[in-house]
């Protein structure tokens, strides 16, 4: 079993009240789990809000019981998961629980229409758009710095220079997390397509 | 993992290609990413604070259990209850500089878990449910946690609770305050917290050893202890604040004599009737319109419509026919 020893590290110091391990567990974990939230909640903002701020301050509660047997992230989605299924049956919306692309077995075969490039099909279309969510999925998984920089490089263009520069650490580090980035986003993407949720956050 | 996946021969080409089709991923919008934060910070600092307190309460508990047993009986803390789903928490009254989640205050704002309130030179009250009166003087800034639950960062938080039952924990860094029918204020600063109770009782809790103070007493607690008892006058200046940022009186239909009750309860004084027809006078006198001005401020314009007249002398409001 892998430990997330960085993870560990982190919720023991914010059990000491270190306030930087705080503005970095939220700056890390909000937007994605905001994102997580929303997409199960039917786009709703202000619900998820309420949701996202339960589970986040469920987790600090119970953060003596976090081992780092599974990444920080993905022990907040499971709290979260929990969280928006108290929600939807509280609204009497549960029978309506959205079941999400990367929530179902036959992912594989949406992940394939990307192949298939634009189609006229709704169909075809529908499951374009739950692939193409699913890559955002698959950034969200990877440790927050390697999806803000495939994002920064492919989608807004930055050059490497400055994303060193975002990211404060030289241009060779920065080229070398680039790599690494890619490496985990094929790996993270694959397993995503393959596995299905049972593995998913 | 699937080897024949086309993600395994991922290029540069592809990696860009996939990543433009998917766009950037969506953010939450600013406001509310700030209310969430200012709810989960709060709830952090407390748990973290409440930690260090049981820390300490633990360690007084071990040499206290040497000594005598029957002291564990008077450490119990009082069981949690659950909030309401549905309370409202809305700005009533303000005056000068109020920020709301870092935007500045507007009318009928509602205070939604998690929203952050910050007076500068600025004062606000608010409505906490159906009968708590909240007021923030100058300088304070406070986090609604939940329906029943506020966390005074710092500065002070006068608390009204009316005639209701509704409760209401404010959580400091130093511990927390919950009350029993009162009017009280609580100040919070870095290394110490003080309690002042008008009226009524309020209960302090310390990790897991719980202290009282009552009508007329001050606390002062500092890094989780009790250091120092005083005493205050209800009418003392300390109230000054608040009394200047009470909720406007909703006069339209009420009688004279719950005005004075109004005025009285504000001020800190007490209420007697010269007579009993000036009582009566009181009693069957109805009003129209809102008060808007300070109570005390407000009483010689209101007494002037009527047969009475008020006199204010040694804590006392002494009203009488003309």
């Amino acid at each position: 079993m892998t430990l997330h020893s960085e993870d560990r590290a982190m919720a023991r110091r914010l059990i000491r009240g270190d306030r930087r391990a705080f503005d970095r567990f939220f700056r890390d974990n909000f937007p994605r789990l905001f994102r997580f939230a929303i997409a199960r909640l039917h786009g709703d903002e202000q619900a998820t809000a309420e949701v996202v701020l339960k589970s986040l301050n469920k987790a600090i509660s119970k953060l003596d019981q976090y081992r780092g047997e599974a990444a920080m992230f993905t022990w907040l989605c499971a709290i979260c998961r929990n969280d928006i299924v108290d929600h939807l049956r509280a609204i009497g919306r549960y029978r309506e629980h959205i079941v999400l692309v990367e929530d179902s077995p036959e992912v594989q075969a949406v992940v394939d229409s990307l192949a298939a490039g634009v189609s006229m099909s709704p169909e075809a279309n529908q499951n374009r758009r739950d692939a193409l969510r699913l890559i955002q999925v698959a950034l969200d998984q990877l440790p927050p710095s390697y999806g803000d920089a495939l994002e920064w490089k492919y989608i807004e263009g930055f050059s490497v220079a400055e994303i060193a520069e975002r990211l404060c650490v030289g241009r060779e580090a920065a080229q070398s997390l680039l790599a690494r980035a890619k490496r985990a986003f094929r790996e993270t993407y694959s397993a995503l397509t393959a596995q299905g949720a049972e593995t998913l956050p | 993992m699937r080897n024949d996946h086309p993600m395994n021969e991922l290029t540069d080409e592809l990696l860009e290609s996939l990543l433009r089709q998917a766009g950037p991923r969506p953010v939450a919008p600013q406001d509310i990413a700030a209310r969430v934060r200012s709810g989960v910070e709060a709830h952090w600092e407390a748990t973290v604070a409440d930690r260090r307190r049981r820390r300490l309460g633990q360690l007084t508990v071990a040499v206290a259990a040497s000594l005598a047993l029957a002291f564990l009986t008077l450490l119990k803390l009082p069981p949690a209850t659950g909030p309401s789903p549905a309370l409202t928490v809305s700005v009533v009254r303000a005056a000068g500089e109020v920020m709301v989640d870092g935007a500045p205050l507007v009318t009928d704002t509602r205070l939604k878990p998690g929203s952050r309130l910050v007076t500068g030179a600025g004062r606000v009250a608010l409505r906490w449910g159906a009968e708590l009166s909240l007021r923030l003087d100058e300088e304070t800034t406070v986090v609604r946690v939940d329906d029943e639950t506020v966390h005074l960062r710092s500065g002070q938080l006068y608390v009204d609770s009316g005639n209701g039952s509704d409760a209401l924990t404010i959580r400091t860094k130093h511990g927390r305050v919950s009350h029993v029918g009162t009017q009280y204020l609580v100040l919070a600063r870095e290394d110490r917290m003080n309690a002042l109770v008008r009226s009524g009782r309020i209960s302090v809790s310390l990790g897991q050893a719980m202290v009282f103070a009552d009508k007329g007493e001050t606390l002062e607690i500092v890094t989780g202890a009790e250091t120092n008892r005083g005493t205050v006058e209800a009418d003392s200046e300390r109230w000054t604040w608040a009394r200047q940022i009470a909720p406007p009186f909703d006069a339209d239909g009420r009688t004279l004599a719950q005005f004075l009750d109004w005025v009285a309860r504000e001020s800190g004084l007490r209420l007697r009737f010269g007579s009993g027809e000036a009582r009566a006078i009181a009693s069957r006198s109805t009003l129209r319109g809102s008060v808007t001005l300070e109570p005390m401020e407000a009483l010689p314009i209101v007494l002037e419509t009527s047969d009475l007249r008020a006199t204010v002398t040694e804590g006392t409001i002494l009203v009488d026919k003309r």
